[in-house]
C-alpha cells in the first residue's frame, strides 16, 4: 500500500527524533485550507499509507502564532498557510527545517518573487487588488478610479469595505500595498496613513474578515444571492482573480472589475514548510511533496481560488475565469525582510490614523 | 457508667458550660433539669461528642472517649426536632444505625413502641407522638451504651407527654439502658427518671 | 487529620484550575505586552480596534439594562399580580430565553432582524448592524431574569399587609401604594436582576459579534480575534490589548458582583410570606394587557422560532437537505460528531464541577461557622470558587490558552482543553445551587445519623446527598446547560475539526464563504442545541425547591 519512500534522507535539524523510518503519521497546522479538503487528504491517505491529522485554527495569522508559541516543542509536523507577509517572522524564529529534499516542480515567477530560499515552499499565490462593481462605475456618473485617492472623494463615501489588517489575511496584504504605493507616488508629503485618515473621514467600512465584506457588503459579488447580503459598498478589497472567480460561477457573466493600478496590488503567495523539531519529519516532507504535486497543483484555482505554485497549471480559461481576472503591471514591491521590518510600525500606524 | 469530668464549653466567647461535672450509674435513668438556654443541650452535646470543649473528659464504661468522633462513642441521641430522615420511610430510619439490618427486629422494635406494622409510612404523614416514637425506636436500634434525650417530649401536649414519659421509661428500664433526659418539666422529670438533676447544681455559668 | 484533607482538597483543585493559570497568564501577558498596564489603558484611545471600545461596552450594557428593566417590570408584576390562565406555561415561555445558548439566540436575531429577515421584509425595520439590534437581543435574554427574579417577591407579598396599607392615609392611591409597599419589596430583586443583566450584556460576545456591524466592538469582541496574545517578542500589540481590557474587565466586574452580593445578602431578610396561590387577584384582564401579555410571548418565541424555521430553508427554498446534509457524514459541517462531542464536554463538566462544587461548598458551609482561621478559609474558598462569575469567557480562554499552555505545549492539542474552561464557568454556577441548600440543611440531620454510629462516608452518600437531591440536580443540570451553550472560550480553544462543539460549529457555519447550505446547517445545529437545552430546563424545573425561586 505504501509507496516506497526512496533515497530520502531526513532534513536537516531534526535532533532527538528517530528519522530514518517513515512513521506513517503526518500532523499538519492549517487554517481553512480548502485545498486541504476531505477527499484529497483520505486519497493521500490511501495511496502513501500516512495518517493526516488536521490542526486548524482560524487564518493564517493564527497559524504563526501557534507555530510560535510551541516552536521549542512543535505540535505540528507540517505548517501550512504563512504568507510572505508573516513569512520573515517566521524565519525569524526558525520554525523551519530546510526543505533540500523537497520535489518542487518549476514555478510561476510571481511565486517565488517574495522568497526563493529553502526553508518553506509556495503552493499557491495571488494578487490583493481593490475589486469595483461596474454597476455603479458604469463609466458615466462614475468612471473608473485613477489613482487610489480617488476613493477619498465624495462620490465613494461610504461605499468602500476593507478588511482590517490585523485581523485579515487580504486587508493585511492591502494595507501593505498602500504603505508601497504612496511611499513611490507623485506626492512626497503624503504616506498611507494620510490616505486611510481620509478613507476613515470618508466613512469606509472595515470589517474583520473577507467573507463579511465580500460576501455582506459588495454589491458586485455573489452575496446578492445570500442571506443577510446588505450591498451598500461598490468597492471591496479582494482578489484580483475574484472578478473571475464570479465569471467561472455565473457564467461568464460579472460586473465586478479588478483595480490594476501600479502597486495598488499586493502579491501574496502562501507557504507550506515542515517545523523544525517535527516529529515525523519523513512523513511531513511526503506531505510537502503532495501539496506540489499536480493532483492538488491542478484543482488550486477551483478549491482554493487562487494561482498554483507550479508554472503548468494556471486559472482556467473556462467561463471568463482567466478572461476576468486582473493583472497588473505592477504589484507593489516589499520584500519579505522590508515587511518583517516594519510591519508592526505599520500596523500601528494604522491603527491610529483610524481611530 | 457515664462520667462527665470538668466539661468547659464556649461559643463566641461565652462561657456555657463551667468546669461541668456529671456521673450516672449503669441502668440508671436521670433527669437533667431546668430553664431554657442553661446548656443542657449542650452538655448532651457535649456527651454525645457534637461539641467540642476546652479541657475536660468523658468516660463511658469506663473507656476514654473524649478524642472520639460521635459515631465512635456508642452515644445515642434522639434531638428535639426528631431529626427523622425524610427521604427514607419508617423502617429505613430504623435501620440506619443497625449494623445489620434485620426485619424482625425492627417489627419487634415497633411493637414495643406500639407502632406496629408502620414500617412503610412516610415520615411526613406521622403524627408528633408517632414520630417521637419512631426516633427513639430508631436510636435503641442502634444499640447505643447511652442514651440521650433532648427534651424530645416538649412539643407534644400534656397528656401525650406523660403518657409517652411513662412509655418511654418502661422501654429503657426493660432493656437496662442508661440515660439522661433533658427537660424544663418537672412533672416529665418526675415520670422519667430515677433521679433528677438540677442544671444549676451541676454548673454556674456566668449569665 | 482526614477533615483537614478533605477541606483542602476543593481549595487545591480551584487554585491548580482556576486561580494559578490565570496568575500564570497574567505575568505572562505583562511580559509579552511592551508596555506597562497603564501605557497599555492609555494606548487605546489610538487603535482602530479598540478605541471607544470601553465606552460602547458601558453604553450597550446600561442601555441593556434600561431597557430590560423598562420591559421586564410590568411582565413581573402582571405575572406576580394576576393569575393567568395556564400560568405556569406562559411564566416558563417568558424565562426561556433565559437558558438559550448565546449562538442559538444570534442565529434567531439574524433571521428576525438580518436585512432579508421578516421583520425587515414586512415592517422595512433596518436594524441590522445596529446598537439596537443588540439591545433588543440582551433585553429578550434579560427580561426572563427580571420576571424570574421579581415575580416572586411581588406573588409573595402577605395580601393583608396590602390590605392594611390601602386603609392607611398614604396608601390610599395605587401609586403611593407603588412607592411605600411594593418598592420596598421588589427593589433589591430587581436590582440584583439589573446587576446581572449589565453582566450579562457586558461580557455579549456571540451577539456582538454577529449582530453588531463593522466597527462595532465590545471589549470581548476587540480581545476576541488576537492571535499573538501571549507570544513574546511578535505581536506584542495583542498582548497589550487583551491585559488592558483583561484589568478594565476585570475591574467592572469585579465592582458588579460585589453590588449583587450586596443586594442578594441584604435580601435574605424576607421570607416567602405566604404561598403562591392566595396573593394574586383573579382580576379580570384588559384586553389591552392581554395584548400585551401575547405579544411578550411572541416576542420570546419569536427569535426560536425563525431558528428552527431557518433550518428548512436552503437558499431561500423550502428544502429537508439542510437536515439531511447535517446527519450525513460527508459534509464539512456534518453534525453528528460535533453533537456527540458537545454532549461528551457536557456530562464530563457535570461529573466534574458538581462533586467538585459539593466539596467546595461542604467546606464553606461546615468552616464558615468556625473560629478563627477556618471562618477566614472558608470565605476564601467561596470567593475563589465564585471568581470565574468576574471573568469573560474570552478572558478564560486566554487564561488557560497562555496560562495552561504555558506549562506544557502539548496541552494545546488535547481534545479536553475547552472542558477546562467549562469547568471553570460552570462551577460557580454549581456553588451558587448548593451552597445554599447547604446552608439551609438543619445539621441536626447529619448529627443524627452520626450518632447513629454511621461514618462519615455514610453521612455523606446515605443522608447528605439524598437530603439535598433537588439542589444537586439543579446544578447538574445548570452545569450541563453553561457547558452545552459556552461560545466564547470554546471557540478561543478550538483546535481541530474532531473536537468542535455545536456552538462553534454554529459560528463557523454562519461564516463560511460561498456555501449556502453552510448556513442551513448552522439552523439545524441551533435547533439541535435549543432542543437540547429546553428539554433539559423543563426537567430542571420539576426539581426547583419551592424555597429556591428567588435565585436563577
Amino acid at each position: 500500500m505504501a509507496a516506497p519512500l526512496s533515497g530520502c534522507l531526513g532534513p536537516g535539524g531534526n535532533e532527538g527524533s528517530d528519522n530514518s523510518e517513515p512513521a506513517y503519521k503526518v500532523t499538519v497546522l492549517t487554517y481553512d485550507v480548502f485545498a486541504l479538503s476531505d477527499s484529497m487528504l483520505s486519497d493521500f491517505t490511501n495511496r502513501t499509507g500516512i495518517e493526516v491529522e488536521i490542526i486548524k485554527v482560524d487564518d493564517s495569522g493564527t497559524v504563526l502564532a501557534r507555530a510560535l508559541q510551541t516552536k521549542d516543542n512543535p505540535i505540528a509536523d507540517v505548517i501550512v498557510g504563512i504568507d510572505n507577509s508573516f513569512l520573515q517572522v517566521a524565519l525569524d524564529n526558525e520554525l523551519f527545517t530546510n526543505l533540500y529534499n523537497a520535489k518542487i516542480p518549476e514555478l510561476h515567477v510571481e511565486a517565488t518573487t517574495p522568497y526563493s530560499g529553502n526553508f518553506v515552499v509556495p503552493y499557491d499565490w495571488g494578487r490583493v487588488c481593490i475589486n469595483y462593481d461596474t454597476t455603479f462605475v458604469d463609466g458615466e456618473n462614475v468612471t473608473a478610479p485613477t489613482s487610489l485617492w480617488d476613493f477619498t472623494n465624495d462620490t465613494w463615501e461610504g461605499k468602500v469595505v476593507v478588511q482590517n489588517p490585523r485581523t485579515s489575511s487580504p486587508g493585511r496584504s492591502f494595507m501593505l500595498a498602500t504603505v508601497d504605493y504612496f511611499a513611490n507616488d507623485a506626492d512626497d508629503s503624503t504616506d498611507f496613513t494620510d490616505w486611510w485618515s481620509a478613507m476613515k473621514a470618508n466613512d469606509v467600512i472595515v470589517t474583520d474578515g473577507w467573507t463579511e465584506a465580500y460576501e455582506t457588503h459588495y454589491s458586485g459579488g455573489y452575496g446578492q444571492w445570500y442571506d443577510g447580503f446588505v450591498g451598500n459598498a461598490n468597492a471591496v478589497v479582494s482578489y484580483c482573480h475574484s472578478p473571475g472567480v464570479e465569471a467561472f460561477y455565473g457564467d461568464n457573466w460579472t460586473t465586478s472589475v479588478a483595480l490594476t493600478l501600479d502597486r495598488a496590488s499586493f502579491l501574496q503567495v502562501e507557504y507550506a514548510g515542515i517545523a523544525k523539531g517535527a516529529a515525523h519529519p519523513i512523513d511531513a516532507l511526503v506531505f510537502i511533496d503532495e501539496m506540489l504535486a499536480t493532483g492538488v497543483q491542478s484543482t488550486i484555482s477551483t478549491t482554493n481560488f487562487m494561482y498554483p505554485a507550479d508554472v503548468n497549471y494556471t486559472l482556467p480559461s473556462e467561463n471568463g475565469y482567466l478572461y476576468h481576472t486582473g493583472v497588473p503591471n505592477q504589484d507593489s514591491s516589499l520584500t519579505a525582510e522590508e515587511i518583517g521590518a516594519g510591519i508592526d510600525e505599520w500596523l500601528n500606524q494604522w491603527d491610529s490614523a483610524m481611530a | 457508667m457515664l462520667e462527665v469530668k470538668n466539661a468547659t464549653v464556649s461559643f463566641s466567647g461565652k462561657l456555657i458550660l463551667d468546669a461541668v461535672n456529671l456521673s450516672v450509674g449503669d441502668s440508671e435513668i436521670v433527669a437533667l433539669l431546668g430553664p431554657s438556654g442553661c446548656g443542657k443541650t449542650t452538655l448532651l452535646r457535649y456527651i454525645a461528642g457534637l461539641e467540642k470543649g476546652s479541657g475536660g473528659e468523658v468516660l463511658i464504661a469506663g473507656k476514654d472517649v473524649s478524642n472520639l468522633p460521635p459515631e465512635k462513642r456508642s452515644v445515642g441521641m434522639v434531638f428535639q426536632n426528631l431529626a427523622l430522615f425524610p427521604h427514607l420511610d419508617v423502617a429505613g430510619n430504623l435501620a440506619f444505625g443497625m449494623v445489620i439490618p434485620e426485619a424482625e427486629k425492627i417489627a419487634e422494635m415497633l411493637g414495643i413502641v406500639n407502632l406496629a406494622g408502620f414500617q412503610e409510612r412516610k415520615i411526613e404523614t406521622l403524627s408528633g407522638g408517632e414520630g417521637q416514637r419512631v426516633a427513639l425506636a430508631r436510636s435503641l436500634l442502634a444499640e447505643p451504651t447511652i442514651l440521650l434525650l433532648d427534651e424530645p417530649l416538649a412539643s407534644l401536649d400534656e397528656d401525650l407527654k406523660l403518657a409517652l414519659a411513662e412509655d418511654v421509661r418502661k422501654i429503657l428500664k426493660d432493656r437496662g439502658i442508661t440515660a439522661i433526659h433533658v427537660t424544663h418539666d418537672r412533672q416529665v422529670a418526675k415520670k422519667i427518671s430515677d433521679r433528677i438533676i438540677e442544671m444549676s447544681e451541676v454548673t454556674q455559668a456566668e449569665d | 487529620m482526614g477533615k483537614l484533607v478533605l477541606h483542602t482538597v476543593p481549595a487545591v483543585l480551584v487554585i491548580l484550575l482556576v486561580i494559578a493559570p490565570f496568575i500564570i497568564a497574567l505575568i505572562r501577558l505583562s511580559e509579552a505586552s511592551e508596555v506597562g498596564i497603564f501605557e497599555a489603558i492609555s494606548n487605546l484611545d489610538n487603535r482602530y480596534q479598540t478605541n471607544g471600545a470601553v465606552g460602547f461596552t458601558l453604553k450597550l450594557s446600561a442601555i441593556s439594562t434600561l431597557s430590560t428593566v423598562s420591559i421586564g417590570l410590568p411582565l413581573a408584576w402582571w405575572m406576580g399580580r394576576y393569575h393567568w390562565p395556564a400560568h405556569s406555561i406562559i411564566r416558563a415561555i417568558l424565562t426561556t430565553p433565559f437558558v438559550v445558548p448565546s449562538m442559538v439566540a444570534t442565529i434567531g436575531f439574524i433571521s428576525l432582524l438580518g436585512p432579508q429577515s421578516w421583520l425587515a421584509e414586512n415592517f422595512n425595520l433596518k436594524l441590522w448592524h445596529t446598537m439596537t439590534a443588540i439591545v433588543i437581543a440582551h433585553t429578550w435574554y434579560n427580561v426572563a431574569l427580571v420576571v424570574r427574579l421579581v415575580e416572586p417577591a411581588i406573588a409573595r407579598l402577605d395580601p393583608s399587609l396590602e390590605e392594611s396599607a390601602r386603609l392607611l392615609p398614604g396608601g390610599n392611591k395605587a401609586w403611593k401604594r407603588a412607592l411605600r409597599l411594593w418598592w420596598p419589596v421588589v427593589r433589591l430583586n430587581l436590582a440584583a436582576a439589573a446587576t446581572l443583566t449589565f453582566v450579562f450584556s457586558f461580557t455579549s460576545f456571540a451577539l456582538v459579534r454577529h449582530l453588531g456591524g463593522p466597527g462595532m466592538y465590545n471589549m470581548e469582541r476587540a480581545m476576541a480575534e488576537r492571535p499573538f496574545t501571549g507570544i513574546i517578542g511578535v505581536g506584542a500589540v495583542d498582548s497589550e490589548i487583551v491585559l488592558a481590557f483583561g484589568v478594565i474587565q476585570l475591574v467592572i466586574l469585579t465592582a458588579a458582583l460585589w453590588l449583587l452580593t450586596e443586594f442578594q445578602q441584604r435580601g435574605k431578610t424576607w421570607l416567602p410570606l405566604a404561598t403562591e396561590k392566595s396573593t394574586r387577584l383573579q382580576l379580570p384582564k384588559t384586553k389591552h394587557q392581554k395584548l400585551l401579555m401575547g405579544s411578550a410571548l411572541a416576542a420570546a418565541t419569536a427569535p426560536l422560532y425563525f431558528t428552527i424555521k431557518g433550518s428548512f430553508s436552503v437558499a431561500g427554498n423550502f428544502s429537508f437537505e439542510a437536515w439531511q446534509t447535517a446527519f450525513s457524514s460527508s459534509h464539512d459541517f456534518a453534525l453528528i460528531q460535533p453533537l456527540i462531542n458537545t454532549l461528551r464536554f457536557a456530562i464530563l463538566t457535570v461529573i466534574i464541577a458538581v462533586p467538585l462544587a459539593w466539596l467546595a461548598a461542604n467546606s464553606v458551609s461546615t468552616l464558615e461557622n468556625e473560629k478563627g482561621w477556618s471562618a477566614r478559609y472558608a470565605r476564601v474558598l467561596d470567593v475563589m470558587v465564585m471568581a470565574p462569575f468576574a471573568l469573560s469567557a474570552v478572558m478564560v480562554g486566554y487564561g488557560i490558552l497562555i496560562g495552561l499552555s504555558h506549562l506544557s505545549n502539548s496541552l494545546l492539542l488535547v481534545w479536553w482543553l475547552p472542558l477546562i474552561a467549562h469547568l471553570i464557568i460552570a462551577l460557580p454556577f454549581a456553588m451558587r445551587v448548593i451552597l445554599p441548600a447547604m446552608r439551609s440543611l438543619d445539621p441536626s440531620y447529619l448529627e443524627a445519623a452520626r450518632t447513629l454510629g454511621a461514618s462519615q462516608l455514610k453521612v455523606i452518600f446515605k443522608v447528605h446527598i439524598p437530603l439535598l437531591r433537588g439542589p444537586l440536580i439543579v446544578a447538574a443540570i445548570l452545569a450541563f446547560a453553561v457547558s452545552l451553550g459556552e461560545f466564547g472560550a470554546t471557540w478561543l480553544l478550538w483546535n481541530t475539526p474532531d473536537w468542535t462543539t455545536l456552538p462553534v460549529l454554529i459560528d463557523r457555519a454562519y461564516s463560511r464563504p460561498y456555501d449556502p447550505i453552510a448556513r442551513s446547517i448552522a439552523h439545524v445545529a441551533a435547533s439541535l442545541l435549543l432542543i437540547t437545552t429546553l428539554t433539559l430546563f423543563i426537567t430542571a424545573e420539576k426539581f426547583r425547591m419551592t424555597g429556591q425561586e428567588g435565585e436563577f
